[in-house]
């Protein structure tokens, strides 16, 4: 009996120990205000203060490798007047996922008023009512970056704006900081609108190249705003000509499993995004063939392999893309699913049916390797159903080809008309420096597009191209007494090469001056806000016509 | 009177010396010292004009260049190099027999273009056959890719031998001196390329008078690529590392930028690298053959005579070349001894007609 007793209780104890604790209340308020003139939103390891003496919403971090640096949220007036106190703070709900707290702010004479939620994440979603225009959100940030998930992020380098006090950015819905220190990202979601977002460089300390602010006018919408946080979530490298064609492993190490990107200058021309590869790799790109990929990791470790291809470039910054929680992508997917939809839009088809024979790509290098057969035991050239399949093949790239180079003419007489109809409108000055920029970079992009075409229209490439490699497949097909069947159908790639040069170097041409344009228009305005609606319709037209690229356009994929 | 007539008559003399002596020295100055001698042209049995280049120590690299680029004394023997890159024309012939489909692989057709589209294993192949076609020893092993620089036969130049080549006796950052805006007269690169390959010898060539070293297409060399080998490469026909992933380049192309069309460049593809769609027309390549010791030139013959003969013996062991001075000096003397006797005589004969000029004048 008595034994019975101890095995209760022990069973008891066992269970005891092996529950799990009931989940404490994630976040608590601490409502001071009254007293310290603060009401403190407290999570696991982030605060939210709304203090009285500063009028503004600080966002904190209880984590020892964090830096001390609030970011700190200021209400702005219509007329760009920040808030100097707040007056009130109530806290109008709470439950188990967010506390919403209602704040009167005083600017001068005017009173804002604003709704925050606060989840159990730390993020502040904003909720614009009286007078309040927008916000002004304060942190020492090292880069501002517009995240672009086709074409290459947006950096902006306070040491490549000497001049400039406030820089209007063509962000549509998502902006970054990455802040000082390496271990903080401030970042910011919102939905389309009519918003507009500056990067702010004012008052600097001097010797430290930092932004002071980012600010946003909030067109009437919400707007969240938090930060990701981990030990060394970004960093700088300086890739030195040291780093020239040798394996280097990195100090920094990552700090947690995602996709990671930095941008390097391929061919020391192009800046292109490159993920972190989990292997060391050879690729393989239109401007330049094959080289070592330049970055890969090996669990937490990083290592470059700059090459002659894609050589050392200076400061290259490294960051997360998406993969984890803490990441740039699944904060926007969380807070505004809106915001990178451009995700999801498909790919082209590289081949014309799930059970290929594995002879895509037709026109080029995976033709040779699957006809030449060398891999693929089994599989000869004589085999009138394979050779069948190839022709299947090469009439279903054709067309898919001809779809994608009608793309590029299309896009080239739709940006003519576009500028030429902004021109009549705005003739004067900026607008007109703006729009012959535009104008020599179409003309350019046309010039060597007609190069390669040798100004052949799309249906005049097709029509001469699927003859030829018709009638020549054809005779392979007929001719059982052909000596060197795999030397024929190699042969059969020179007589298409005006179709790999419309196509392959047709899509590389758009690829290269679109990926570098699509960066330098979001740079080389941001002093000019009247330009800002111009830049950003045109980036979103180069957007769209490279979101359907093939997958060597742009190597983000 | 007479005292100053005849001091304005010597001083004419001898500034007239020292002029025709300035002259000479100038003359002797631009003269190549002991074992180097000024290339010579000749052409094969296949019909390929080459130039025998001769032996001598360079500088290869660029102080502000590459850190590849590192600057250091390389000797490099005598050899004969290909007037101009391997045209599509002479790649055909060549290789139509053995290869009949793949025997003209460029992307840009013209006979005289320089062939392109070319991996450094089909060059190899291409050296094989010509030092075959030619009755010489191929110099590759297609098995292994060794190069046999004791054969005969055709062979990719060596890095150094490239760039002594290139050089040729220059030491700037181009052939020409270091001013980049001269480059659009001597090589087709971006700037005036049209983005595309031009036929081969229309810019004027290097000193040596070696066509198309820079620019048109980059040129294949023999070397293994590794960026620290000048660190560590021997002072004397160094042939690069024994083994890599990749092949050497050199000279820049038609889509090059200047910085990438200068003597020192270096860049590397892989050895097999094929691909025939794209991102490849900009590779081809010039060949090299073993050239006896410059001071044996005459076994080269002449432009004109269209026989080649046999070169004797191997032309990497060419003796240093000796102090350059010392041989401008054994070159000049006899000529000023010469000077000073014509010049003793003129002067007695005007000397003894002034002076019977004089006495006729008194009477």
């Amino acid at each position: 009996m008595q034994t019975d007793k101890y095995f209760i209780w022990l069973i008891i104890g066992a269970v005891a120990v092996l529950t799990p604790p009931l989940p404490a209340d994630e976040f608590s308020v601490q409502d001071d205000w009254a007293g310290t003139g603060k009401l403190i939103v407290k999570g696991e390891d982030w605060s939210v203060v709304f203090s009285k003496a500063d009028g503004a919403l600080l966002i904190r971090s209880s984590l020892e490798y964090s830096a001390p640096d609030d970011i700190k949220i200021i209400p702005l007036t219509a007329d760009n007047v920040q808030a100097q106190g707040i007056t009130t703070c109530k806290l109008i709900s709470q439950d188990k996922e967010k506390i919403k707290i209602a704040a009167n702010f005083t600017a001068n004479t005017q009173e804002i008023q604003g709704e925050f939620l606060i989840d159990a994440r730390g993020t502040v979603k904003a909720l614009p009512a009286q007078n309040m225009n927008g916000l002004r959100i304060y942190s020492a940030i090292a880069y501002g970056v517009i995240p672009n998930r086709y074409l290459n992020d947006d950096i902006y380098k306070p040491a490549d704006y000497p001049d400039s006090e406030k820089l209007n950015l063509p962000a549509e819905n998502i902006l970054m900081g990455l802040l000082q220190g390496e271990n903080k990202i401030l970042i910011t979601v919102w939905p389309t609108g009519g918003q507009k977002i500056r990067l702010i460089r004012e008052e600097e300390p001097e010797g430290k190249n930092l932004f002071q602010a980012m600010e946003v006018a909030l067109a009437g919408r919400e707007i969240y705003v938090g930060s990701l946080r981990a030990a060394g979530i970004w960093h700088a490298e300086d890739l030195t000509a040291d780093y020239l064609e040798k394996d280097i492993s990195l100090d920094w190490k990552l700090p947690f499993p995602a996709r990671w990107q930095c941008q390097l200058k391929e061919g020391g021309e192009f800046w292109m995004t490159y993920f972190l590869k989990e292997k060391v790799y050879r690729c393989w790109r239109p401007m330049l063939g094959e080289y070592k990929y330049p970055i890969n990791f090996e669990g937490d470790k990083v290592i470059f392999h700059l090459s002659k291809k894609c050589p050392p470039c200076g400061a290259v910054l490294i960051y997360p893309l998406e993969g984890s929680r803490d990441t740039p992508a699944a904060f926007a997917e969380e807070y505004q699913g809106d915001t990178i939809d451009v995700l999801n839009k498909v790919n082209f088809q590289p081949h014309n049916s799930a059970d290929y024979l594995g002879v895509n790509w037709c026109t080029g290098r995976y033709l040779l390797c699957h006809i030449f057969a060398q891999s693929r035991p089994g599989i000869q050239i004589r085999d009138q159903e394979f050779l069948n399949t190839v022709l299947q093949d090469f009439r279903w790239t054709f067309q898919s080809i001809k779809n994608r180079i009608t793309e590029y003419e299309n896009y080239l007489q739709d940006m003519h008309r576009l500028i030429d109809s902004w021109r009549q409108q705005q003739p004067g000055p900026p607008c007109a420096g703006f729009f012959d920029d535009m104008t020599a970079y179409l003309d350019e992009l046309q010039t060597e597009y007609r190069a390669v075409t040798e100004g052949l229209s799309p249906q005049q490439l097709y029509q001469h191209d699927i003859k030829e490699v018709v009638e020549k497949l054809n005779a392979i097909i007929a001719d059982n007494e052909l000596a060197f069947p795999c030397l024929a159908v190699s042969d059969i790639l020179y007589s298409i090469k005006l179709w790999e040069r419309a196509h392959h170097d047709g899509g590389k041409t758009f690829g290269c001056y679109n990926i570098k344009w699509h960066q330098e228009v979001g740079k080389k305005y941001v002093d000019q806000p009247l330009l800002l609606d111009y830049v950003e319709k045109i980036r979103a037209k180069i957007r769209d016509l490279e979101i359907g690229c093939w997958w060597y356009e742009t190597i983000r994929k | 009177m007479k005292q100053y007539e005849n001091k304005g008559f010597f001083i004419k003399v001898a500034l007239a010396s020292g002029f025709f002596l300035m002259l000479l020295f100038g003359i002797a100055a631009d003269l190549p010292a002991e074992g180097t001698h000024l290339p010579r042209e000749i052409t094969t049995a296949s019909g390929v004009e080459m130039i025998q280049v001769p032996a001598g120590t360079f500088t290869m690299g660029d102080p502000q260049g590459q850190p590849d680029e590192s600057p250091h004394e390389v000797y490099v023997g005598s050899f004969y190099i290909d007037k101009y890159p391997v045209t599509q024309e002479e790649f055909a012939r060549a290789m139509k027999d053995e290869y009949p489909s793949q025997c003209q692989p460029s992307r840009w057709k013209d006979p005289h273009n320089p062939v392109e589209q070319i991996s450094w294993a089909y060059a190899a192949r291409y050296c094989n056959r010509r030092s075959i076609r030619e009755g010489l020893r191929p110099c590759y092993n297609l098995q292994t890719w060794q190069c046999d620089f004791t054969a005969d036969g055709y062979h990719l130049p060596t890095e150094a031998q490239w760039e002594y080549a290139c050089r040729a006796g220059t030491t700037g950052r181009y052939f020409f001196g270091n001013d980049e805006s001269k480059l659009k007269n001597y090589a087709w690169y971006r700037d005036n390329s049209s983005r595309k390959p031009h036929p081969v010898g229309q810019k004027p060539p290097n000193p040596w008078g070696l066509y198309d070293m820079l620019g048109n297409v980059w040129q294949w060399c023999n070397d293994f690529y590794q960026v620290d080998y000048y660190q560590n490469c021997p002072k004397e026909n160094p042939r690069g590392p024994e083994t890599g992933d990749s092949k050497v380049l050199r000279g820049g192309c038609w889509s090059s930028k200047a910085v990438s069309v200068r003597c020192a460049v270096r860049y590397n593809e892989s050895p097999n690298y094929a691909d025939i769609c794209f991102g490849y027309d900009i590779y081809g390549f010039r060949c090299v053959r073993n050239a006896p010791p410059t001071d044996a030139g005459s076994a080269a013959v002449p432009t004109n005579n269209n026989v080649e003969q046999e070169p004797t013996g191997s032309a990497n062991d060419a003796a240093a070349s000796t102090d350059s001075n010392k041989n401008k000096i054994k070159f000049i003397l006899p000529i000023i001894v010469v000077f000073f006797v014509v010049d003793a005589v003129l002067l007695a004969i005007l000397w003894k007609r002034k002076r019977q000029r004089n006495s006729l004048g008194k009477i």
